[in-house]
């Protein structure tokens, strides 16, 4: 199947662009604000840190790395979605690389150079949280592009029946949307109605936890409207209908405006007062309480103010109110004998998960492939090519607009113009011999224009040895064998030959020759 | 509204009403307003769109193409990108076609076509339509179904037959040229007369004029009307592919109501057969003028269908399409050996107008069956046109009464 330049724009552009960008607008947005929230939770249990704010810029950093590699470099190196145990691999390698490389920039001694405080622990977790967001995400995408990939070949009843070849891929595909889309709907519920306890509970979080918050409700529209326009796109390839980039960029921008309008609104109506006083509501809780008989009459009292509560006076109260004394000495070596085995376990278990799969046939076999920059290489050649080819029609439309019906082409141009109208599936040779054989018309038509036989785009070869036979009739055979050859180079995936083309020049030496009409 | 976007309109409004924090309004402001307008929208489209098809009743023959259009209108300024249409077309074999997408801009139509091929002749039911839409977010889809209804009617194969036109009545509309079938209305030339000429046909006035006696030429045409018998008793044929020669038997009788019709002749058909009614009817009220000319149509049908299986002979190509209507939704029905149209025929006393011409379509007849027909009809006006069975005997032109044409299990020649 010939692939038009709309089906390389979508091969090459449309279709990496959603897989990369639709996961990465959602996790970001996601991640982020999966990071405000518990770290204003963690804030606001845990007394302040002078040592929080030493990584908190480059983990912020590497929180977008993390995510960014996740959404981009996933999807360009493995195509295909790798597992999970793949990806907390991946995960647990980049942050024990990135803290040891942060380490060094530490002062003090060198166990306390590596020695991760409570603040950078809570933001790795924070990181970490956010990449299984991604990697879960991802996993449930994953199907999508090789739906894609079977839908770009086929149409019509083919396209049905490929589907229908490709039942699980297709099913599989339209759960993992739906799964993400659901999965979308409870976090926002979740975060919501975490900012909204917060604020009840008199720990309003801070102004970005909050802007994440809003970000992530636009990012929440735009996905999943997305993920319904791609819903939509598999029914409707389920019943062998494809649908076309037009109407797909069509809604998007129905989808934007709308979304834009929207934004308009909360922008202009968003303002620090309820339209409603709260005592309102807790007037009508405290009526609706005063229904029941029996329930003693209370009144629900409106939030209280922030206040700060530390879990390390919590531990300290516990420790204090514990019975004291040494523990038996049984008791003391089982826990030692226990404790050793515990960190040799998880330190084999450690080793085992990280550094098992570099000594496993598969890594081998994938070092063999180089499939990563096998897969760049190819995409970046099929970009090229789209690029080139747009840039070329550009280019024509341009000369078109400027040059509408004008004689004032140049020979290379006329060439050019003529090599765009190529059939893309001719060989170089041919390709070679045509343009050497459009050069020698070119010498004709430059010949005749300056009798003023203007040429047009338009004419063929036949059609303008019409025009200068007209002024020339003597010239009539040497015309005729010359669009002949012509027509045979230019319509027919043949070679015509060395002779030929020595024919050829023959002809147009000995037309060009002639100086004075009949 | 889906019980999601309640949910969403609820949190939204609580934000809203309640939460005095900018953050907080402004996500429920934006969910708010995404909501009511994805929904505003959807309601808008559902109700600017009207549809209607362009035909309510399609004719083809068999294995013929019938392109069904469907108009889509979109009388509101909003746009919809995706319109998907579905047109149901029961068990017809459609590819796949009768269904599609469509992009409809504001104020604007659009036409959805499909072609269909009836590969068996009956009365189908087309319809209702589907359509599936909804607002660009995709917030809120709605499907709606359009109680279209048209009818598809696929008649019978019809194939080329020679008709015999050799006798008949005088006055008809065949020419023929044996001149005792000269039709006084029909004003040809004056030539000399020849002993033996009708004096009435001397034109005097010219004979005065010339001084010998001239005498006046008519054209000679015939007419003959036919009168089909089409044996459909599913217990005269054999049990071995009985659905293909009654099928053939039926193609045979509408090919001779064709030629009849073609050549300008009154025809009739009496049919021994169950005329099946159509599969779904039209169970909703009427909401359009055209729903309403459907519905009657409809009750048409239904009624043509409990009516006797026969067509009295009468002329014109109405008449002949209603013949042909006939034949397509008749069915092969078990009757009591013997009980045919030859006995009905005979029985009911009828009479054929002068000069017509019977032709009997079934399997072979019985002795008994002959001599029934025998008694009642002219024998040189009558052909037999006999299923070939499988059991054709080798000198079948003649079975000694009647004229006998066979007609073939397949091909483009229906009859020998």
């Amino acid at each position: 199947m010939t692939e038009t330049h709309a089906g390389r724009f979508r091969s090459v552009v449309v279709n990496p662009s959603i897989s990369i960008l639709l996961p990465f607008l959602f996790l970001l947005t996601m991640g982020t604000t999966a990071s405000g929230t518990v770290s204003t939770i963690l804030a606001a249990l845990t007394p302040p840190q002078p040592d929080a704010h030493l990584f908190s810029g480059w983990f912020f950093v590497l929180l977008l790395l993390v995510q960014i590699e996740e959404s981009v470099g996933a999807f360009l190196s493995h195509q295909e979605r790798t597992g999970y145990f793949s990806r907390v691999r991946e995960l647990a390698l980049l942050i024990v690389s990135v803290y040891l490389l942060l380490s060094l920039t530490r002062t003090g001694t060198l166990v306390l150079r590596f020695t991760p405080d409570a603040a950078e622990i809570t933001r790795i977790f924070m990181i970490a949280l956010g990449w299984i967001l991604s990697a879960w995400t991802h996993a449930k995408l994953g199907n999508f592009e090789a739906f894609f990939r079977i839908r770009a070949d086929h149409e019509g009843v083919a396209l049905h029946h490929a589907l229908r070849q490709s039942s699980s891929v297709v099913g599989e595909s339209r759960r993992g949307l739906l799964s993400v889309r659901r999965s979308a709907s409870v976090y926002l519920v979740l975060v919501g109605m975490s900012f909204t306890a917060l604020w009840f509970l008199g720990l309003p979080p801070g102004s970005l936890p909050f802007a994440a918050l809003c970000t992530f409700g636009v990012g929440f529209v735009a996905v999943r409207s997305a993920l319904n326009i791609f819903l939509d796109e598999i029914d409707y390839a389920g019943d062998g209908l494809r649908l076309s980039l037009g109407r797909i960029r069509q809604r998007v921008f129905l989808a934007l405006a709308i979304g834009a309008v929207a934004l308009a609104f909360a922008i202009l109506l968003a303002a620090d007062r309820s339209l409603l006083p709260f005592d309102l509501l807790l007037r009508f809780m405290n009526w609706l309480l005063s229904l029941f008989r029996g329930v003693p009459t209370t009144h629900v009292l409106p939030p209280p103010r922030p206040m700060t509560v530390s879990t390390n006076e919590l531990l300290r109260r516990y420790l204090l109110s514990r019975p004291t004394g040494p523990p038996p000495p049984w008791l003391t070596t089982l826990w030692e004998v226990l404790r050793i085995a515990g960190i040799v376990g998880a330190a084999t278990a450690v080793i085992i998960f990280l550094f098992g799969p570099l000594v496993s046939r598969d890594f081998a076999a994938f070092l063999r492939r180089i499939h990563p920059i096998l897969v760049l290489v190819r995409r970046a050649v099929l970009l090229l090519r789209w690029v080139r080819a747009r840039a070329r029609s550009f280019g024509a439309l341009l000369t078109r607009l400027l040059r509408p019906l004008s004689g004032a082409a140049s020979k290379d141009e006329r060439i050019e113009a003529g090599s765009r109208r190529r059939p893309p599936s001719q060989s170089r040779k041919k390709r070679i011999e045509t343009d050497k054989v459009r050069q020698q018309f070119a010498r004709i038509v430059e010949w005749g224009e300056q009798r003023e036989i203007i040429y047009y785009d338009v004419l063929t070869a036949d059609e303008y040895a019409e025009r200068v036979v007209k002024l020339f009739p003597s010239l009539g055979t040497e015309l005729v064998r010359l669009t002949a050859i012509c027509n045979e180079s230019f319509y027919s995936e043949r070679v015509i030959g060395d002779k030929r083309f020595a024919s050829l020049k023959e002809t147009v030496d000995s037309i060009v020759r002639t100086t004075t009409a009949d | 509204m889906s019980a999601g976007a309640i949910f969403g309109l609820i949190i939204s409004a609580f934000l809203v009403l309640f939460i005095p924090l900018a953050p907080m309004q402004w996500l429920g402001v934006f969910f708010l307003a995404v909501i009511l307008l994805s929904k505003a929208y959807s309601v808008a489209i559902r109700r600017s769109l009207s549809v209607r098809r362009n035909d309510h009743s399609i004719n083809v023959f068999k294995f013929q193409q019938a392109l069904i259009e469907i108009s889509l209108v979109n009388r509101g300024m909003l746009p919809i990108p995706y319109l998907s249409v579905f047109d149901d077309a029961g068990n017809l074999a459609t590819r796949d076609q009768n269904r599609g997408v469509l992009a409809l801009g504001g104020n604007s139509e659009a036409l959805f076509s499909y072609t269909l091929k009836g590969y068996n002749r009956g009365v189908y039911e087309l319809g209702p339509v589907r359509l599936r839409a909804s607002d660009p977010l995709g917030l809120f889809p709605w499907s709606a179904t359009w109680q279209l209804r048209s009818f598809l009617v696929v008649y019978p194969s019809v194939y080329p037959i020679t008709l015999k036109t050799d006798h008949g009545v005088p006055a008809g509309t065949v020419r023929v040229w044996n001149p005792v079938y000269e039709d006084i209305t029909n004003y040809r030339s004056i030539r000399e007369y020849v002993p033996g000429d009708d004096p009435r046909r001397i034109n005097w006035k010219v004979s005065a004029r010339t001084g010998t006696l001239q005498t006046m030429q008519f054209l000679p045409a015939i007419g003959f009307p036919v009168m089909v018998l089409l044996d459909l008793n599913a217990d005269h044929y054999a049990v071995r592919n009985r659905y293909v020669h009654t099928e053939r038997a039926i193609e045979a009788a509408a090919s001779l109501v064709d030629a009849a019709a073609r050549l300008g002749q009154a025809v009739g058909i009496q049919v021994t057969g169950e005329v099946a009614g159509i599969a779904q009817s039209v169970a909703q009220p009427p909401a359009t003028l055209a729903h309403a000319a459907m519905a009657a149509q409809s009750a048409a049908m239904a009624a043509q269908s409990a009516a006797k299986s026969s067509a009295p002979i009468a002329q014109g190509f109405p008449h002949a399409t209603a013949i042909l209507e006939l034949l397509a939704r008749v069915l092969a029905v078990t009757l009591p050996t013997g009980e045919g149209p030859i006995q009905h025929f005979v029985q009911s006393g009828a009479r054929l107008p002068p000069g017509a011409w019977l032709c009997y379509v079934g399997p072979t007849l019985s002795e008994k069956q002959r001599q029934q027909l025998s008694g009642s009809v002219d024998a040189n006006r009558t052909t037999l046109f006999y299923v070939d069975e499988g059991v054709r005997p080798p000198d079948s032109l003649y079975d000694g009464l009647f004229r006998v044409r066979w007609v073939r299990s397949s091909g483009e020649e229906i009859v020998d």
